[in-house]
Protein backbone atom coordinates (compact mmCIF):
# COMPACT_ATOMS: atom_id res chain seq x y z
CA UNK A 1 0.00 0.00 0.00
CA UNK A 2 1.22 3.77 -0.60
CA UNK A 3 1.19 6.02 2.59
CA UNK A 4 3.12 9.21 2.90
CA UNK A 5 6.75 9.14 3.55
CA UNK A 6 6.16 11.90 6.43
CA UNK A 7 3.41 9.49 8.67
CA UNK A 8 3.82 6.40 10.13
CA UNK A 9 1.87 3.11 9.36
CA UNK A 10 -0.16 3.80 12.36
CA UNK A 11 -0.94 7.63 11.68
CA UNK A 12 -1.67 7.33 8.43
CA UNK A 13 -4.41 4.62 9.07
CA UNK A 14 -5.81 6.55 12.26
CA UNK A 15 -6.04 9.88 10.02
CA UNK A 16 -7.75 7.33 7.15
CA UNK A 17 -10.11 5.77 9.53
CA UNK A 18 -11.44 9.01 10.76
CA UNK A 19 -12.12 10.18 6.93
CA UNK A 20 -13.92 7.24 6.65
CA UNK A 21 -16.28 7.52 9.84
CA UNK A 22 -16.42 11.57 9.06
CA UNK A 23 -17.93 10.26 5.73
CA UNK A 24 -20.94 8.05 7.00
CA UNK A 25 -21.54 10.52 9.38
CA UNK A 26 -19.84 9.41 12.68
CA UNK A 27 -18.54 12.87 14.75
CA UNK A 28 -15.35 13.26 16.36
CA UNK A 29 -15.37 12.92 19.88
CA UNK A 30 -12.27 14.09 21.69
CA UNK A 31 -11.54 13.88 25.35
CA UNK A 32 -8.49 16.11 26.69
CA UNK A 33 -9.34 15.89 29.96
CA UNK A 34 -9.05 13.49 32.68
CA UNK A 35 -11.75 11.42 34.57
CA UNK A 36 -12.38 10.51 37.97
CA UNK A 37 -10.92 7.34 39.11
CA UNK A 38 -14.09 6.95 40.74
CA UNK A 39 -15.60 6.07 37.38
CA UNK A 40 -13.81 3.38 36.12
CA UNK A 41 -14.14 2.33 39.95
CA UNK A 42 -17.66 1.76 39.26
CA UNK A 43 -17.73 0.29 36.43
CA UNK A 44 -14.71 -2.17 37.10
CA UNK A 45 -16.47 -5.16 35.41
CA UNK A 46 -16.45 -3.04 32.24
CA UNK A 47 -12.62 -2.86 32.14
CA UNK A 48 -10.99 -5.08 29.67
CA UNK A 49 -8.34 -4.76 32.86
CA UNK A 50 -9.08 -2.98 36.60
CA UNK A 51 -5.16 -1.88 36.66
CA UNK A 52 -5.77 1.63 36.23
CA UNK A 53 -2.76 4.26 36.27
CA UNK A 54 -3.92 7.21 38.48
CA UNK A 55 -2.64 10.64 39.72
CA UNK A 56 -3.86 13.01 42.52
CA UNK A 57 -4.92 16.17 40.33
CA UNK A 58 -4.35 19.90 41.05
CA UNK A 59 -7.50 19.81 43.11
CA UNK A 60 -6.81 17.04 45.04
CA UNK A 61 -9.04 14.86 43.62
CA UNK A 62 -7.76 11.26 42.67
CA UNK A 63 -8.09 11.12 38.66
CA UNK A 64 -7.10 8.63 35.86
CA UNK A 65 -5.49 7.76 32.60
CA UNK A 66 -7.89 6.65 30.81
CA UNK A 67 -7.83 2.96 30.31
CA UNK A 68 -11.31 3.02 27.94
CA UNK A 69 -12.68 5.50 25.39
CA UNK A 70 -16.33 3.75 25.42
CA UNK A 71 -16.89 4.30 29.41
CA UNK A 72 -16.36 8.11 29.11
CA UNK A 73 -18.59 8.28 25.80
CA UNK A 74 -21.68 6.13 27.49
CA UNK A 75 -21.15 8.42 30.19
CA UNK A 76 -21.64 11.38 28.25
CA UNK A 77 -24.66 10.13 26.32
CA UNK A 78 -27.69 11.88 27.36
CA UNK A 79 -30.47 8.81 26.64
CA UNK A 80 -31.93 10.79 23.75
CA UNK A 81 -31.93 9.89 19.92
CA UNK A 82 -29.10 8.35 18.47
CA UNK A 83 -25.55 9.21 18.79
CA UNK A 84 -22.96 8.28 16.43
CA UNK A 85 -19.29 9.22 17.46
CA UNK A 86 -15.94 8.25 16.62
CA UNK A 87 -12.44 8.44 18.14
CA UNK A 88 -8.62 8.43 18.15
CA UNK A 89 -7.24 8.74 21.51
CA UNK A 90 -4.51 7.05 23.40
CA UNK A 91 -5.54 4.72 26.07
CA UNK A 92 -3.54 3.72 28.94
CA UNK A 93 -3.00 0.06 30.33
CA UNK A 94 -0.69 -2.37 31.88
CA UNK A 95 1.74 -4.42 30.06
CA UNK A 96 4.55 -7.20 30.61
CA UNK A 97 7.10 -4.10 31.61
CA UNK A 98 4.61 -1.22 33.17
CA UNK A 99 1.60 0.75 31.86
CA UNK A 100 1.90 1.96 28.01
CA UNK A 101 0.08 4.10 26.05
CA UNK A 102 -1.48 2.58 23.43
CA UNK A 103 -3.46 4.11 20.58
CA UNK A 104 -6.97 3.82 19.43
CA UNK A 105 -9.25 4.58 16.78
CA UNK A 106 -12.82 3.63 17.02
CA UNK A 107 -16.65 4.59 16.89
CA UNK A 108 -19.45 4.29 19.08
CA UNK A 109 -23.56 3.91 17.95
CA UNK A 110 -25.67 4.46 20.79
CA UNK A 111 -29.64 4.58 21.09
CA UNK A 112 -32.32 2.49 19.60
CA UNK A 113 -30.37 0.06 17.89
CA UNK A 114 -31.89 -2.48 14.87
CA UNK A 115 -30.41 -4.85 12.56
CA UNK A 116 -29.31 -1.44 9.44
CA UNK A 117 -27.45 0.68 12.34
CA UNK A 118 -25.76 -2.85 13.77
CA UNK A 119 -24.89 -3.80 9.40
CA UNK A 120 -23.65 -0.30 9.19
CA UNK A 121 -20.62 -0.63 11.87
CA UNK A 122 -19.86 -3.45 10.69
CA UNK A 123 -19.28 -2.44 7.26
CA UNK A 124 -17.27 0.23 9.12
CA UNK A 125 -15.11 -2.23 10.52
CA UNK A 126 -15.12 -4.20 7.18
CA UNK A 127 -14.13 -1.28 5.71
CA UNK A 128 -11.52 -0.02 8.63
CA UNK A 129 -9.88 -3.65 8.45
CA UNK A 130 -9.44 -3.29 4.46
CA UNK A 131 -7.60 0.02 4.90
CA UNK A 132 -5.05 -1.72 6.79
CA UNK A 133 -4.49 -4.40 4.82
CA UNK A 134 -5.80 -6.28 1.85
CA UNK A 135 -5.71 -9.57 3.97
CA UNK A 136 -8.34 -9.36 6.52
CA UNK A 137 -10.93 -11.36 7.92
CA UNK A 138 -14.08 -10.13 10.43
CA UNK A 139 -15.00 -12.41 12.56
CA UNK A 140 -18.47 -12.27 14.20
CA UNK A 141 -20.61 -14.25 16.84
CA UNK A 142 -24.14 -13.12 18.58
CA UNK A 143 -23.44 -14.17 22.32
CA UNK A 144 -26.97 -14.76 23.35
CA UNK A 145 -26.81 -17.21 20.63
CA UNK A 146 -24.43 -19.84 22.77
CA UNK A 147 -25.09 -18.41 25.98
CA UNK A 148 -28.50 -19.90 25.69
CA UNK A 149 -27.44 -23.39 25.29
CA UNK A 150 -25.17 -23.05 27.67
CA UNK A 151 -27.67 -21.75 30.45
CA UNK A 152 -30.48 -23.93 29.21
CA UNK A 153 -28.09 -27.00 30.12
CA UNK A 154 -25.76 -26.48 32.63
CA UNK A 155 -26.03 -24.56 36.03
CA UNK A 156 -24.16 -20.57 35.79
CA UNK A 157 -20.46 -22.19 36.93
CA UNK A 158 -20.20 -25.33 34.54
CA UNK A 159 -21.89 -22.45 32.06
CA UNK A 160 -18.98 -20.49 32.59
CA UNK A 161 -16.13 -23.34 32.44
CA UNK A 162 -17.91 -24.42 29.10
CA UNK A 163 -17.46 -20.85 27.58
CA UNK A 164 -14.13 -20.70 28.79
CA UNK A 165 -13.04 -24.31 26.55
CA UNK A 166 -14.98 -22.91 23.48
CA UNK A 167 -13.18 -19.76 23.60
CA UNK A 168 -10.02 -21.93 23.31
CA UNK A 169 -11.37 -24.31 21.05
CA UNK A 170 -10.96 -27.33 23.31
CA UNK A 171 -13.00 -30.23 22.37
CA UNK A 172 -11.53 -32.57 25.07
CA UNK A 173 -12.28 -30.03 27.73
CA UNK A 174 -15.61 -29.24 26.58
CA UNK A 175 -16.08 -33.28 26.54
CA UNK A 176 -14.76 -33.29 29.87
CA UNK A 177 -17.15 -30.38 31.38
CA UNK A 178 -20.50 -32.03 29.39
CA UNK A 179 -19.82 -35.85 30.60
CA UNK A 180 -19.36 -33.72 34.45
CA UNK A 181 -22.28 -32.02 34.45
CA UNK A 182 -24.06 -35.44 32.58
CA UNK A 183 -24.90 -33.80 29.23
CA UNK A 184 -25.86 -35.80 26.91
CA UNK A 185 -24.33 -36.55 23.22
CA UNK A 186 -26.36 -35.20 21.44
CA UNK A 187 -25.84 -31.28 23.21
CA UNK A 188 -22.25 -32.35 23.92
CA UNK A 189 -21.91 -32.83 19.99
CA UNK A 190 -23.19 -28.99 19.40
CA UNK A 191 -20.85 -27.35 21.43
CA UNK A 192 -18.21 -28.83 19.87
CA UNK A 193 -19.50 -27.61 16.47
CA UNK A 194 -19.64 -24.73 18.00
CA UNK A 195 -15.70 -24.88 19.00
CA UNK A 196 -14.91 -26.26 15.82
CA UNK A 197 -16.79 -24.44 12.79
CA UNK A 198 -15.36 -21.66 11.08
CA UNK A 199 -16.36 -20.60 7.67
CA UNK A 200 -17.94 -17.63 5.76
CA UNK A 201 -21.02 -15.99 7.29
CA UNK A 202 -23.81 -17.37 5.07
CA UNK A 203 -22.57 -21.02 5.40
CA UNK A 204 -22.20 -20.89 8.76
CA UNK A 205 -25.95 -19.05 9.26
CA UNK A 206 -27.03 -22.73 7.34
CA UNK A 207 -25.03 -24.57 9.98
CA UNK A 208 -26.38 -22.73 12.93
CA UNK A 209 -30.22 -23.83 12.24
CA UNK A 210 -29.59 -27.25 12.87
CA UNK A 211 -27.98 -26.17 16.52
CA UNK A 212 -31.31 -23.86 17.64
CA UNK A 213 -32.68 -25.90 20.81
CA UNK A 214 -34.41 -23.03 22.53
CA UNK A 215 -35.93 -19.86 21.93
CA UNK A 216 -33.50 -17.78 22.59
CA UNK A 217 -31.32 -19.19 20.19
CA UNK A 218 -33.85 -19.10 17.50
CA UNK A 219 -34.08 -15.06 18.44
CA UNK A 220 -30.02 -14.37 18.75
CA UNK A 221 -29.58 -16.56 15.61
CA UNK A 222 -32.68 -14.17 13.99
CA UNK A 223 -30.81 -10.96 14.67
CA UNK A 224 -27.11 -12.33 13.61
CA UNK A 225 -29.05 -13.11 9.96
CA UNK A 226 -30.47 -9.78 9.93
CA UNK A 227 -27.38 -7.99 10.26
CA UNK A 228 -25.57 -10.36 8.07
CA UNK A 229 -27.96 -9.23 5.62
CA UNK A 230 -27.43 -5.74 5.82
CA UNK A 231 -23.77 -6.18 5.98
CA UNK A 232 -23.71 -8.02 2.43
CA UNK A 233 -25.10 -5.22 0.89
CA UNK A 234 -23.01 -2.90 2.00
CA UNK A 235 -20.11 -5.62 1.32
CA UNK A 236 -21.07 -8.23 -1.02
CA UNK A 237 -17.79 -9.65 -1.24
CA UNK A 238 -17.11 -9.02 2.32
CA UNK A 239 -14.71 -11.80 4.30
CA UNK A 240 -17.11 -12.10 6.58
CA UNK A 241 -17.00 -15.64 8.64
CA UNK A 242 -18.36 -16.22 11.92
CA UNK A 243 -17.03 -17.73 14.51
CA UNK A 244 -19.00 -19.19 17.51
CA UNK A 245 -16.15 -20.02 20.06
CA UNK A 246 -15.79 -16.25 20.66
CA UNK A 247 -18.44 -15.92 23.70
CA UNK A 248 -16.31 -15.64 26.90
CA UNK A 249 -17.10 -12.06 27.32
CA UNK A 250 -20.65 -12.13 28.30
CA UNK A 251 -20.74 -9.58 31.22
CA UNK A 252 -19.28 -6.91 28.66
CA UNK A 253 -21.21 -7.64 25.45
CA UNK A 254 -24.92 -8.48 25.03
CA UNK A 255 -25.48 -9.34 21.69
CA UNK A 256 -23.44 -9.22 18.65
CA UNK A 257 -19.26 -9.68 18.77
CA UNK A 258 -16.92 -9.35 16.07
CA UNK A 259 -13.13 -9.11 15.95
CA UNK A 260 -10.92 -8.17 12.89
CA UNK A 261 -7.99 -9.73 11.59
CA UNK A 262 -5.12 -8.59 9.42
CA UNK A 263 -3.00 -11.14 8.16
CA UNK A 264 0.87 -10.64 8.94
CA UNK A 265 -0.46 -9.24 12.56
CA UNK A 266 -0.66 -12.48 15.23
CA UNK A 267 -3.58 -10.54 17.92
CA UNK A 268 -6.75 -9.11 16.85
CA UNK A 269 -6.27 -5.99 15.22
CA UNK A 270 -10.08 -4.83 16.00
CA UNK A 271 -12.46 -5.58 18.51
CA UNK A 272 -16.03 -4.82 19.48
CA UNK A 273 -19.92 -5.73 19.54
CA UNK A 274 -23.32 -4.44 21.49
CA UNK A 275 -22.71 -3.67 24.97
CA UNK A 276 -26.07 -3.11 25.75
CA UNK A 277 -25.17 -4.16 29.77
CA UNK A 278 -22.79 -0.87 30.21
CA UNK A 279 -25.80 1.62 29.54
CA UNK A 280 -28.24 -0.54 32.03
CA UNK A 281 -25.54 -0.61 34.78
CA UNK A 282 -25.04 3.75 34.20
CA UNK A 283 -28.93 3.78 34.36
CA UNK A 284 -29.60 4.96 31.00
CA UNK A 285 -32.39 3.56 28.47
CA UNK A 286 -31.05 2.36 24.99
CA UNK A 287 -28.55 -0.06 22.98
CA UNK A 288 -25.07 1.11 22.21
CA UNK A 289 -22.89 -1.07 19.51
CA UNK A 290 -18.87 0.20 18.87
CA UNK A 291 -15.82 -0.89 17.79
CA UNK A 292 -11.51 -0.04 18.59
CA UNK A 293 -8.65 -0.62 16.14
CA UNK A 294 -5.93 -1.00 18.12
CA UNK A 295 -3.40 1.37 16.12
CA UNK A 296 -0.30 0.02 18.21
CA UNK A 297 -0.16 -3.59 16.66
CA UNK A 298 0.61 -1.85 12.97
CA UNK A 299 4.22 -1.90 13.79
CA UNK A 300 4.14 -5.64 13.56
CA UNK A 301 3.15 -5.59 9.88
CA UNK A 302 6.82 -6.57 7.50
CA UNK A 303 5.82 -3.46 5.45
CA UNK A 304 6.81 -1.15 8.66
CA UNK A 305 9.26 -2.80 9.28
CA UNK A 306 10.87 -2.76 5.89
CA UNK A 307 10.56 0.84 5.82
CA UNK A 308 13.46 2.89 4.67
CA UNK A 309 15.27 5.65 6.46
CA UNK A 310 15.56 7.68 2.84
CA UNK A 311 15.32 7.70 -1.06
CA UNK A 312 18.40 8.70 -1.30
CA UNK A 313 21.84 8.34 1.14
CA UNK A 314 24.07 11.47 0.09
CA UNK A 315 27.91 10.67 1.19
CA UNK A 316 29.54 14.17 1.90
CA UNK A 317 33.72 14.34 2.00
CA UNK A 318 35.77 17.13 3.35
CA UNK A 319 37.29 17.93 -0.27
CA UNK A 320 33.53 18.78 -1.39
CA UNK A 321 32.25 22.01 -2.52
CA UNK A 322 29.18 22.77 0.19
CA UNK A 323 27.67 24.75 -2.57
CA UNK A 324 27.42 21.74 -4.54
CA UNK A 325 26.29 19.51 -1.85
CA UNK A 326 23.63 21.82 -0.58
CA UNK A 327 22.29 22.28 -4.86
CA UNK A 328 22.31 18.38 -5.22
CA UNK A 329 19.81 18.54 -1.94
CA UNK A 330 17.55 21.00 -3.46
CA UNK A 331 17.47 19.34 -6.73
CA UNK A 332 16.37 16.08 -5.41
CA UNK A 333 14.08 17.30 -2.59
CA UNK A 334 12.78 18.92 -5.44
CA UNK A 335 11.74 15.63 -6.99
CA UNK A 336 9.77 14.64 -4.33
CA UNK A 337 12.17 12.11 -2.51
CA UNK A 338 14.26 12.72 0.75
CA UNK A 339 17.61 13.25 1.44
CA UNK A 340 20.02 12.22 3.89
CA UNK A 341 23.17 13.37 4.12
CA UNK A 342 25.88 11.74 6.01
CA UNK A 343 29.76 11.46 5.95
CA UNK A 344 29.81 7.62 6.47
CA UNK A 345 27.34 4.64 5.37
CA UNK A 346 26.51 3.99 8.55
CA UNK A 347 23.31 1.99 9.83
CA UNK A 348 20.81 3.83 7.40
CA UNK A 349 18.38 1.98 5.76
CA UNK A 350 18.39 4.25 1.86
CA UNK A 351 17.14 3.76 -1.64
CA UNK A 352 20.05 4.49 -3.99
CA UNK A 353 23.54 6.25 -2.60
CA UNK A 354 24.53 8.97 -4.35
CA UNK A 355 28.16 11.63 -4.09
CA UNK A 356 29.22 14.26 -5.14
CA UNK A 357 31.83 13.61 -7.87
CA UNK A 358 33.32 16.25 -9.92
CA UNK A 359 31.22 19.12 -8.81
CA UNK A 360 28.15 17.26 -10.06
CA UNK A 361 25.22 14.53 -8.16
CA UNK A 362 26.32 11.17 -8.82
CA UNK A 363 23.74 8.48 -7.93
CA UNK A 364 24.39 4.72 -8.23
CA UNK A 365 21.96 2.26 -8.89
CA UNK B 1 -0.27 -16.69 0.74
CA UNK B 2 -2.24 -19.51 2.70
CA UNK B 3 0.52 -21.70 0.58
CA UNK B 4 3.43 -20.52 2.87
CA UNK B 5 4.91 -22.81 5.42
CA UNK B 6 3.19 -23.94 8.02
CA UNK B 7 5.07 -23.34 11.28
CA UNK B 8 5.73 -25.76 14.11
CA UNK B 9 7.19 -25.34 17.57
CA UNK B 10 8.07 -28.62 19.33
CA UNK B 11 9.39 -28.65 22.44
CA UNK B 12 13.11 -29.85 22.75
CA UNK B 13 13.42 -33.15 24.43
CA UNK B 14 11.59 -36.81 24.52
CA UNK B 15 8.37 -34.98 24.55
CA UNK B 16 9.02 -33.30 21.06
CA UNK B 17 10.33 -36.69 19.63
CA UNK B 18 7.38 -38.29 20.16
CA UNK B 19 5.17 -35.35 19.18
CA UNK B 20 7.40 -35.47 16.23
CA UNK B 21 6.60 -38.66 15.29
CA UNK B 22 3.05 -38.13 15.60
CA UNK B 23 3.43 -35.60 12.88
CA UNK B 24 5.07 -38.10 10.83
CA UNK B 25 2.93 -40.21 11.19
CA UNK B 26 0.14 -38.28 9.91
CA UNK B 27 1.85 -37.45 6.90
CA UNK B 28 3.62 -34.25 7.96
CA UNK B 29 7.22 -35.85 7.77
CA UNK B 30 10.30 -33.53 7.58
CA UNK B 31 13.78 -36.50 7.94
CA UNK B 32 15.84 -34.03 8.64
CA UNK B 33 14.51 -33.08 12.47
CA UNK B 34 15.66 -35.95 13.95
CA UNK B 35 18.97 -35.76 12.46
CA UNK B 36 22.19 -35.04 14.97
CA UNK B 37 22.41 -31.56 14.38
CA UNK B 38 23.01 -28.29 16.12
CA UNK B 39 20.03 -26.74 13.56
CA UNK B 40 17.00 -25.50 15.31
CA UNK B 41 15.02 -25.14 11.68
CA UNK B 42 14.25 -27.75 9.48
CA UNK B 43 11.93 -27.38 6.78
CA UNK B 44 10.31 -29.97 4.49
CA UNK B 45 9.32 -28.52 0.68
CA UNK B 46 6.50 -30.53 -0.27
CA UNK B 47 4.78 -30.48 2.83
CA UNK B 48 5.80 -27.04 3.11
CA UNK B 49 6.18 -27.48 7.29
CA UNK B 50 8.65 -25.79 8.60
CA UNK B 51 9.52 -27.71 12.50
CA UNK B 52 11.86 -25.58 15.05
CA UNK B 53 12.82 -26.88 18.60
CA UNK B 54 12.18 -24.37 21.16
CA UNK B 55 12.52 -24.92 25.26
CA UNK B 56 9.48 -26.39 26.30
CA UNK B 57 8.33 -23.79 28.76
CA UNK B 58 8.67 -21.37 25.47
CA UNK B 59 6.71 -23.20 22.92
CA UNK B 60 3.28 -21.17 23.91
CA UNK B 61 5.44 -17.79 23.85
CA UNK B 62 6.09 -18.74 20.21
CA UNK B 63 2.44 -19.93 18.87
CA UNK B 64 1.13 -16.52 20.91
CA UNK B 65 2.95 -14.02 19.63
CA UNK B 66 2.49 -15.91 16.16
CA UNK B 67 5.90 -16.38 15.54
CA UNK B 68 4.57 -19.79 15.35
CA UNK B 69 1.47 -21.17 13.72
CA UNK B 70 0.92 -24.43 16.01
CA UNK B 71 2.89 -25.59 18.81
CA UNK B 72 2.74 -29.15 21.00
CA UNK B 73 3.10 -28.27 24.79
CA UNK B 74 2.21 -29.76 27.92
CA UNK B 75 -1.23 -29.44 29.44
CA UNK B 76 1.02 -27.76 32.75
CA UNK B 77 2.43 -25.12 30.77
CA UNK B 78 -1.03 -24.04 29.40
CA UNK B 79 -2.58 -24.00 32.47
CA UNK B 80 0.19 -22.02 34.61
CA UNK B 81 0.94 -19.62 31.72
CA UNK B 82 -2.77 -19.11 30.60
CA UNK B 83 -1.69 -17.93 26.72
CA UNK B 84 -4.15 -16.48 24.64
CA UNK B 85 -3.95 -19.77 22.46
CA UNK B 86 -6.80 -22.39 20.55
CA UNK B 87 -6.18 -25.93 22.15
CA UNK B 88 -6.73 -28.36 19.70
CA UNK B 89 -5.86 -31.88 21.00
CA UNK B 90 -5.34 -33.85 23.43
CA UNK B 91 -2.42 -35.66 21.95
CA UNK B 92 -2.21 -38.47 24.40
CA UNK B 93 1.68 -38.62 25.19
CA UNK B 94 3.58 -37.24 27.75
CA UNK B 95 1.03 -38.13 30.61
CA UNK B 96 1.90 -37.34 34.27
CA UNK B 97 0.13 -35.53 37.22
CA UNK B 98 0.20 -32.50 38.92
CA UNK B 99 0.46 -33.73 42.48
CA UNK B 100 1.11 -33.24 45.85
CA UNK B 101 3.88 -34.57 47.77
CA UNK B 102 5.63 -34.14 50.48
CA UNK B 103 8.00 -36.02 53.12
CA UNK B 104 7.05 -39.82 54.70
CA UNK B 105 4.76 -38.99 58.17
CA UNK B 106 3.79 -35.45 56.91
CA UNK B 107 1.05 -33.87 58.57
CA UNK B 108 -0.88 -30.83 57.63
CA UNK B 109 -0.25 -27.97 60.84
CA UNK B 110 -3.17 -25.80 59.85
CA UNK B 111 -2.04 -22.94 62.41
CA UNK B 112 0.08 -21.67 60.04
CA UNK B 113 0.84 -21.27 55.90
CA UNK B 114 1.76 -24.18 54.40
CA UNK B 115 5.42 -23.23 52.52
CA UNK B 116 4.60 -25.17 49.06
CA UNK B 117 7.64 -24.98 47.11
CA UNK B 118 6.72 -25.44 42.81
CA UNK B 119 7.97 -24.52 39.53
CA UNK B 120 3.91 -23.92 39.02
CA UNK B 121 2.83 -21.23 41.28
CA UNK B 122 -0.04 -20.29 39.60
CA UNK B 123 -1.74 -24.06 39.71
CA UNK B 124 -0.78 -24.20 43.32
CA UNK B 125 -2.19 -20.93 44.21
CA UNK B 126 -5.54 -21.99 42.26
CA UNK B 127 -5.32 -25.72 43.78
CA UNK B 128 -4.84 -24.09 47.52
CA UNK B 129 -7.34 -21.52 47.22
CA UNK B 130 -9.96 -24.00 45.93
CA UNK B 131 -9.61 -25.57 48.98
CA UNK B 132 -9.28 -22.28 51.13
CA UNK B 133 -6.02 -23.50 52.64
CA UNK B 134 -3.23 -20.50 53.09
CA UNK B 135 -0.07 -20.96 51.75
CA UNK B 136 3.62 -19.36 50.73
CA UNK B 137 4.20 -20.17 48.05
CA UNK B 138 8.31 -20.94 46.95
CA UNK B 139 9.05 -20.27 43.71
CA UNK B 140 11.77 -22.62 42.44
CA UNK B 141 13.37 -23.53 38.76
CA UNK B 142 14.59 -27.25 39.40
CA UNK B 143 15.23 -29.81 41.85
CA UNK B 144 11.78 -29.56 43.04
CA UNK B 145 11.98 -32.39 45.94
CA UNK B 146 15.26 -30.76 47.60
CA UNK B 147 12.90 -28.34 49.24
CA UNK B 148 11.16 -30.27 52.16
CA UNK B 149 14.16 -32.18 52.19
CA UNK B 150 16.10 -29.30 53.42
CA UNK B 151 13.33 -28.04 55.09
CA UNK B 152 12.94 -24.95 52.37
CA UNK B 153 9.23 -26.15 52.28
CA UNK B 154 6.60 -28.37 54.10
CA UNK B 155 5.50 -30.24 50.40
CA UNK B 156 5.84 -29.45 46.57
CA UNK B 157 3.65 -29.20 43.98
CA UNK B 158 5.22 -30.92 40.89
CA UNK B 159 4.45 -33.08 37.92
CA UNK B 160 5.07 -36.67 38.56
CA UNK B 161 5.85 -39.18 35.87
CA UNK B 162 6.88 -42.65 37.39
CA UNK B 163 7.12 -41.44 41.24
CA UNK B 164 10.75 -42.67 41.16
CA UNK B 165 12.26 -39.08 41.06
CA UNK B 166 10.17 -39.07 44.59
CA UNK B 167 10.96 -42.52 46.01
CA UNK B 168 14.58 -42.02 45.86
CA UNK B 169 14.02 -38.49 47.45
CA UNK B 170 12.11 -40.48 50.29
CA UNK B 171 9.14 -38.43 49.32
CA UNK B 172 5.26 -39.57 48.82
CA UNK B 173 2.46 -38.80 46.41
CA UNK B 174 0.10 -36.77 48.57
CA UNK B 175 -2.92 -35.86 45.80
CA UNK B 176 -3.67 -35.46 42.58
CA UNK B 177 -4.29 -32.32 41.66
CA UNK B 178 -4.86 -32.61 37.73
CA UNK B 179 -3.88 -35.03 34.79
CA UNK B 180 -1.06 -33.81 32.58
CA UNK B 181 -0.40 -34.56 28.58
CA UNK B 182 0.47 -32.64 25.45
CA UNK B 183 -1.28 -30.57 23.48
CA UNK B 184 -1.73 -29.40 19.85
CA UNK B 185 -1.84 -26.10 20.14
CA UNK B 186 -2.21 -22.78 17.45
CA UNK B 187 -2.25 -19.10 17.41
CA UNK B 188 -5.54 -17.71 17.12
CA UNK B 189 -4.85 -15.22 14.19
CA UNK B 190 -3.21 -17.66 12.07
CA UNK B 191 -5.70 -20.35 12.76
CA UNK B 192 -8.18 -17.75 11.20
CA UNK B 193 -6.18 -17.45 7.58
CA UNK B 194 -5.25 -21.17 7.59
CA UNK B 195 -8.16 -22.86 8.80
CA UNK B 196 -8.55 -25.51 6.24
CA UNK B 197 -4.61 -26.43 6.59
CA UNK B 198 -4.95 -26.66 10.35
CA UNK B 199 -7.95 -28.45 10.30
CA UNK B 200 -6.48 -31.06 8.15
CA UNK B 201 -3.20 -31.65 10.14
CA UNK B 202 -5.48 -31.32 13.59
CA UNK B 203 -7.75 -34.44 12.07
CA UNK B 204 -5.05 -36.10 10.30
CA UNK B 205 -3.34 -36.06 14.05
CA UNK B 206 -6.33 -36.68 15.72
CA UNK B 207 -6.29 -40.36 14.22
CA UNK B 208 -2.95 -41.33 14.72
CA UNK B 209 -3.44 -40.75 18.46
CA UNK B 210 -6.61 -42.98 18.53
CA UNK B 211 -4.37 -45.51 16.53
CA UNK B 212 -2.29 -45.39 18.64
CA UNK B 213 -4.39 -45.67 21.63
CA UNK B 214 -5.83 -48.68 20.42
CA UNK B 215 -2.15 -50.19 19.68
CA UNK B 216 -1.38 -49.49 23.45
Amino acid sequence: MEFNQNLRKDEYIQLKLREIYRKYGYLPYRMGRFEEYELYMRNRNFLRNDRILTFTDTDGKLRAMKPDITLSIVRDYDGTGLQKLCYSESVFRPGNSGFRQIEQSGLECIGKLDPYLEGEVLMLAVKSLKTIGEGYLLDISHVGFVSALADQYLDSIFSMDILKELARKNADGIRKICAEAGIDKEITDIFIRMSASYGPAEEMLDIMKDMVRNSDMEKALKELSDTVKILREFEPDGKIMIDLSMADDRNYYSGLIFRGMTEGIPEYVLSGGRYDNLLKRMGKEGNAIGFAVYLDLLGDMDECRARKDCDILLIRKDTDDSKDIVKAVDELIAKGLSVRVEKELGNIKYGKKAEIKDGALKIYE
Amino acid sequence: MNDRYLNIALPKGRLGEKAYGLLAKAGYECPSVLEESRKLIFEDEGNKVRYFWVKPSDVAVYVERGSADMGIVGSDTILEMEPSIYELLDLNIGKCTMSVAGPKGFTDDRSRALRVATKYPNITRDYYDGLGRDIDVIKLNGSIELAPILALSDVIVDIVETGNTLRENGLIKYTDIMDISARLIANKVSYKFLYGRMTELMKALENVVKEEAIKA
